[in-house]
């Protein structure tokens, strides 16, 4: 647990906190054993796990959709235990976009799917008509009130069920992969919404696969395989590449570039995670080298860059591994 | 793909701006009445009125037409089956096995054209009846009416599980062909499309399930959720004056002894 998380643990509410859930799927296999965080009010928290690892399962306990004796009074949003029979009253609280928006889109229009929400939560009529228009003018689908979901891209749909909970405007929203099967131009307006959101101060947990968009959008990673395996800051947790790669999880591309950098004599402390830091990093060290960025080869460098590529290589063929 | 029934929900007509409890309520009754006919005549003088609601709709004919098709296949045996089954003492004209056929068969195929029209005059009003308004909007005209909520509810699940089952098809049909499979009159196929079958089941009970939970996520609690409001205004009174008025007109003419039962069949 983080020293974040463990020094508010005790008294104020924070927005979500799990306390020893355990989940068995109906056939008996074990989902989610022991499981317990705490997830402060503002943060952005990444949830991370090789597939199978329970982290949907976990995402529909946190507004009680799934639950089991096991799990009676494990889960707390916002200082108050989940009530299993008044999941319809959580969407203020938290609001959960599915992985795949078909099963978030069912009416016959956007603008309904989108009113959906806010019609179940008793909001005046006036009131849900502006909560839509201003929802799809923040996920980039200004004017599709009247498309028929069906109709639409991936890209489109997935910003459409996002659509679907910001409408709700509940303090925290947990998304299960949304930058998913997404073109790279879809999953970057994707990225800026979830950023956006996390600006705006709305509690953030997303489980994502893509490490490299990680660093832009969460402060915090926790790593899920039935059990919480890590749970630290974003470069805390990508520090542990080897609890990573067991897990069968990666780090981001460039912070793996740096670690090759390094073999050739790059000067880095402190592996940078995103582009932004790239380029903030390269800034610093060709500065203090007085304007000279200085690389070599010794006899160790390719043996380097080998342990370092062949670190993250288990998973995959060694045929480009320069040895 | 499945159409959907509220495919021609969005054009203009007396029946689509007839509000849709009271028209769900006429309609209703005049199948009812319908139905509850013994008599030829009477049934073909409902089918025109059905075909004039129809035409009065706007709904494209052969929208119609298509969907009435499959009705027709289930509808048609009739005419084979009641002229070798009435048990009377007619002349026999032919007997082969325990199947007889008599004059008095023969006489009932009118019998069984009226079933049929009866089932299709039904089935044609369903068009009018709810093709005209979006299906959420009649969920809610049912919500309206007072029909008890967990009716409501199997009828909207209903029918938005008709299209994930048949979503599902369609995915696994198409990634059957592109593996090479086609449908033959074999036992391979038999037990492939069979093993696809279950399989649908399941994944379909899935998904509806995953669907389900985005509802319930968004705080659906068994009411419907859609911003239409309904306005009475007197013409839905005409309306409904003239669908019911008719309805019960049939029901006037057929207790009659011009349209009686009993001139027609017995």
């Amino acid at each position: 647990m983080t020293a974040k998380a463990a020094a508010m643990g005790a008294g104020a509410a924070a927005a979500i906190r799990v306390h020893d859930l355990n989940y068995t799927y109906p056939d008996g296999t074990a989902a989610l054993e022991h499981v317990s965080f705490e997830i402060e009010k503002g943060e952005s928290v990444a949830l991370v796990g090789p597939n199978g690892a329970g982290k949907s399962t976990l995402l529909l306990h946190l507004n009680g959709i799934l639950h089991s004796k096991t799990s009676r009074g494990a889960v707390e949003i916002l200082g108050e235990p989940i009530n299993p029979k008044k999941v319809h009253k959580m969407p203020k609280k938290i609001g959960i976009v599915f992985q795949d928006p078909d099963d978030m889109l069912f009416m016959p229009l956007l603008a309904d799917d989108v009113a959906f929400g806010p019609i179940n939560l008793g909001i005046e009529k006036d009131e849900v008509k502006r909560q839509v228009k201003d929802s799809l003018l923040r996920v980039g689908l200004a004017g599709y009130e009247t498309r028929v979901s069906h109709h639409l891209s991936g890209g489109e749909k997935k910003r459409a069920a996002i659509a679907t909970v910001l409408s709700m405007d509940p303090e925290i929203i947990a998304m299960d992969e949304p930058t998913a099967n997404l073109d790279p131009k879809s999953r970057e307006e994707l990225i800026e919404i979830l950023r956006t959101l996390k600006d705006e101060g709305k509690t953030l947990i997303i489980i994502t696969h893509d490490v490299n968009a990680i660093p832009e959008l969460a402060d915090r990673v926790i790593v899920l395989e039935k059990t919480v395996i890590a749970d630290g800051t974003t470069r805390e947790v990508f520090a542990d590449s080897d609890m990573l790669v067991a897990a069968g999880l990666d780090v981001p591309t460039i912070m793996q570039f740096f670690e090759v950098l390094q073999a050739f004599g790059y000067p880095c402390d402190v592996l940078p995670l995103s582009i932004d830091g790239a380029v903030k990093n390269l800034t610093e060290t060709i500065e203090n080298g007085s304007g000279h960025l200085h690389l070599h080869i010794h006899k160790h460098t390719h043996t380097e860059v080998g342990a370092v590529r062949g670190k993250y290589q288990h998973h995959r063929t060694a045929a480009n591994c320069p040895k | 793909m499945i159409s959907e029934i509220d495919r021609y929900a969005g054009i203009s007509s007396p029946i689509h701006r007839w509000d849709p409890r009271f028209r769900l309520i006429s309609i209703f009754a005049l199948i009812f009445s319908v139905m509850l006919l013994y008599n030829l005549q009477l049934v073909m003088i409902g089918m025109i009125f059905a075909i004039i609601l129809t035409c009065i709709s706007k709904i494209p004919l052969s929208f119609v037409l298509s969907r009435m098709k499959l009705v027709f296949i289930f509808v048609i045996p009739f005419f084979i089956i009641i002229p070798f089954t009435v048990i009377g003492d007619g002349v026999e004209i032919a007997s082969f096995g325990g199947i007889t056929l008599s004059y008095r068969g023969i006489e009932y195929v009118k019998f069984a054209a009226m079933i049929v029209l009866k089932a299709l005059t039904a089935v044609m009003l369903i068009f009018p009846m709810v093709g005209t308004s979006r299906m959420d909007i009649t969920i809610k005209a049912l919500e309206g009416l007072h029909m008890p909520n967990k009716l409501v509810q199997m009828f909207a699940f209903t029918y938005r599980y008709i299209f994930v089952l048949d979503d599902e098809f369609t995915r696994m049909d198409r990634s059957l062909t592109s593996r090479g499979f086609k449908r033959q009159g074999n036992l391979y196929t038999l037990t492939t499309i069979s093993k696809a079958i279950a399989m649908l089941f399941v994944n379909s009970y899935e998904r509806a399930d995953r669907v389900f939970y985005a509802m319930r996520s968004k705080g659906y609690s068994g009411t419907v959720a859609t911003l239409h409001e309904f306005h009475t205004r007197w013409q839905d009174w005409v309306n409904t004056a003239v669908v019911v008025g008719f309805a019960v007109l049939l029901q006037v003419a057929a207790t009659s002894d011009t349209f009686s039962a009993a001139r027609g069949f017995l």
